[in-house]
């Protein structure tokens, strides 16, 4: 299925824009060069300034236990691509969050919405610090980024779609 | 044909059908009422409705956090929100009735 990519250059939450959809179509992407409040699990905050790669894919219908399957595959995907194109030992905490070096890199976070027992649709928002050289002080001893990691810079677009590339590869929609 | 108290009754065939819907067992009390049950077990994190609150069809009634996700639970009826049976912070089990919307 096509891959229909929205990009914005600064919203709110990508997972919010995307609930927001009219037609949530499986496959559509929201892209962010910036949120001013994402957020993961549990609605914690998720420092997004320009330079993170941050975006949420609505899903195909899904049953709960595949939605669940699908965080764990997304954080898997990450972490071989950081491994095979970063040279970046990786450590998947069960099951939404990728750390690298103890400090976190990547957080991943499923929301579905249901009207009785209907799976309506999935959405999956992706937090991967790639371009920040910094955090704010509360950060710094727990977030990382790949540039901080690689002194390198990577192009956002192109690790998405490599990311959602992966991902459908574990899956046979 | 059926006779009753000396008068005759004649019934056509397509008759027949009305006679078997005037043995349906009538509605009882809750009609019109809607249990939103929980599709799986998990947490309650967030309650948006209250008792009392006029709720749409597809809003969302609250969020159950299971399986490390934000599951999103709509209300399927337009209507009143008469009774939530349980708060923010509290586990249910998978067909637990989570609220009544009237």
């Amino acid at each position: 299925m096509k891959l229909t990519i929205k990009t914005f250059k600064k919203v709110d939450s990508t997972q919010k824009v995307a609930k927001k959809l009219k037609r949530p179509l499986p496959w559509t992407v929201i892209l962010a060069e910036e949120q001013t409040s994402g957020y993961g699990r549990k609605k914690n905050f998720w420092y997004s300034p320009r330079g993170g790669l941050y975006f949420s894919i609505i899903l195909p219908s899904l049953k709960i236990e595949s939605a669940e399957t699908l965080t764990i595959l997304s954080a898997f995907s990450v972490a071989k691509i950081l491994k095979e194109d970063f040279n970046l030992e990786s450590f998947i905490k069960y099951p939404n969050d990728v750390y690298v070096g103890g400090k976190k890199i990547c957080g991943i976070i499923t929301e579905n919405r249901l009207s009785g027992n209907r799976v309506l649709f999935s959405v999956m928002g992706i937090g991967l610090n790639t371009n920040l050289d910094r955090f704010p002080k509360n950060l710094e001893n727990k977030a990382t980024s790949l540039k901080i990691e690689t002194g390198k810079e990577v192009e956002n677009e192109k690790l998405m779609k490599k990311i959602i590339r992966q991902l459908r590869k574990q899956i046979d929609f | 044909m059926v006779r009753v108290n000396g008068k005759e009754f004649f019934f056509k065939e397509g008759e027949e059908g009305n006679d078997e819907k005037e043995g349906v067992t009538p509605l009882k009390g809750d009609f019109g009422q809607e249990k939103v049950l929980a599709p799986i077990s998990g947490q309650i994190t967030k309650i948006f409705q209250k008792e009392g609150a006029e709720v749409k069809k597809g809003q969302v009634l609250l969020i159950l956090s299971a399986m490390k996700m934000e599951n999103e639970i709509l209300v399927e009826k337009t209507g009143r929100v008469k009774k939530i049976f349980f708060k923010e912070g509290d586990t249910v089990k998978k067909g637990d009735v989570l609220a009544i919307i009237k």
